[in-house]
């Protein structure tokens, strides 16, 4: 279980504070898909940073599985929006970097990364360079990468963000196939598509601004795998379009509280 | 006429076609003016096989070659070094970047006259010129590719647990490969440029001499000559770094595509 206590986060630029996270507490169950929802610049990548440590926050207290946590740790992996690919590296040496990080012999590692590869449908592009995929390609590699170091916590940073449509709708479904697959894994993504969120998590945290806050922690009311069928029900589209409804709104008003200087 | 020429034997008949133009051009000036400064072609080659034949001409090389090869390696070995270090530590910036922004900001030639009285006109001084004038271009070229490491990839071998060494060898280096290559070849044409103004404008020793003593005698076909070994020389250099480029950009994405 991921707990966040009363985190805030503020920074200090040229004299003046701003606080991209303020009094951010929920928690993750184990085995828990949550999303982290809202307007940009709420502060949802910042948060997300924390909970794998590559930010420090200013308050508050961050606990996994009722530790206090300080640093990145073997129990967590990103999948990054732009990827992230070493660009001399080819695929398999990408894949098989968290492994590599971690200490684990040639051998092993590359072993280990053919099988997560193969997950997501990346045999025989083994020997290919990051340049040479498509975006969603290179993102496979990505989350194939985090899943190697069998994290208990994956964490995803609007890991479809810079994909096409067609790509991205794509990808979610592969994403939610191959979770479906992982029974106590704990995951975590930030994404601005409500749809994406509705699609692939258990709860959606919803995030406001000015400070980054969250204002909303949503159970979604819907069975896995969530088939075609569940999608195109009216419950659920009544559902993802009361959320997205509620984003907007938040959006509306940040935009209302935008004085012209 | 049907000879199918490839677009690659045109490009290089064209340049064999430019260069023989102007040799032409050359010996038709030659030939008219008569004058003692404008060689006959056939002269200068003779004078070329000649001095490749002479000792007095490898003596020369060797007593610029020795110094030059001394301070440009050393220039590129501790400008990467140092650069790769400073690009890394902000406490290793401060100390060495005023040193290296003072030798940037000040023409090297004015020390040059401080040099020959200080350390004299040895080859541990001539070694020492060729020296500074290379490490401050490789040292902030190389810097700054450091800096200019994908900020992304760090994060990422953070997030991954990749210890401070590691990142070094595994993110940095890598990453900061193509400004390292862009380093050498901007090094090593200042090394060359270290090392003609010191033996024309300084210390009469080694092909410097050589061109002195020519141009002085009057004998322009042996001078001309000299001036043309000297441009194999640096051929030489641009061929070996670019050989060394392609080497290290190979297989990278660039801009046009990708690097085969």
């Amino acid at each position: 279980m991921i707990e966040l206590d009363d985190i805030g986060m503020t920074f200090t630029r040229s004299g003046k504070h701003f606080d991209a996270l303020d009094g951010v507490s929920f928690r993750v169950e184990k085995g828990g898909f949550t999303s982290i929802v809202g307007p940009s610049g709420c502060g949802k990548t910042t948060l997300l940073k924390v909970i794998a440590r590559l930010a420090r926050p200013t308050r508050g207290e961050l606990r996994i599985g009722g530790r206090a946590v300080a640093t990145p740790g073997r129990d967590r992996a990103v999948v990054f929006q732009n990827f992230a690919l070493l660009p001399w590296a080819d695929v398999l040496t990408n894949a098989a970097f968290g492994l590599e990080a971690r200490g684990v012999g040639r051998a092993e590692r590359e072993e280990i990364a053919r099988r997560h590869l193969a997950r997501v449908g990346l045999t025989g592009f083994e020997r290919h360079f990051p340049h040479q995929l498509s975006g969603g390609m290179q993102q496979r590699v990505g989350i194939a990468r985090a899943l190697a170091v069998e994290p208990d916590i994956l964490l995803m940073d609007e890991p479809f963000g810079s994909l096409d449509a067609l790509t991205r709708k794509v990808m979610q479904e592969d994403l939610a196939a191959l979770w479906d697959a992982e029974a106590d894994r704990t995951a975590v993504m930030v994404t601005h598509s409500m749809d994406e969120a509705v699609l692939l998590s258990d709860s959606v945290v919803l995030m406001n601004t000015r400070p980054g806050r969250v204002e909303d922690v949503v159970v979604v009311p819907f069975d896995r795998p969530r088939t075609a069928e569940v999608v195109r029900s009216a419950e659920y589209r009544d559902f993802a379009g009361y959320l997205w409804e509620r984003l907007e709104q938040m959006h509306r008003e940040d935009l209302a509280r935008t004085v012209p200087t | 006429m049907a000879t199918p020429w490839s677009e690659e034997s045109k490009r290089r008949l064209t340049a064999v076609g430019s260069v023989g133009a102007g040799i032409l051009a050359w010996e038709l000036y030659a030939s008219r003016t008569q004058s003692l400064f404008v060689p006959h072609v056939l002269d200068v080659a003779a004078a070329f096989l000649d001095q490749l034949g002479s000792s007095e001409f490898w003596t020369a090389y060797r007593e610029t070659l020795l110094p030059f090869l001394l301070g440009w390696t050393s220039a590129i070995a501790v400008g990467v070094l140092v650069g790769l270090l400073v690009g890394l530590s902000p406490a290793a910036r401060s100390i060495v970047a005023p040193y290296f922004t003072f030798f940037n900001s000040v023409p090297l030639a004015t020390f040059l006259p401080v040099l020959v009285i200080a350390f004299g006109i040895g080859l541990g001084s001539r070694t020492l010129v060729v020296f500074l004038f290379a490490v401050v271009d490789v040292f902030f070229t190389t810097a700054s590719g450091v800096a200019y490491v994908d900020r992304d990839l760090l994060v990422m071998s953070r997030s991954f647990g990749l210890g401070r060494a590691r990142r070094f060898r595994r993110i940095v280096v890598p990453g900061a490969l193509p400004s390292i290559v862009s380093a050498v070849r901007l090094g090593t044409g200042r090394a060359v440029l270290g090392m003609v103004v010191m033996e024309l404008l300084l210390v009469s020793v080694g092909v410097g001499r050589l061109v002195g003593v020519y141009r002085d005698t009057f004998r322009s076909p042996e001078l001309y000559a000299l001036l043309a070994s000297l441009a194999v020389f640096g051929l030489t250099l641009l061929v070996l770094v670019r050989r060394l480029e392609r080497l290290v950009h190979r297989g990278r994405p660039t801009a046009y595509g990708v690097n085969s």
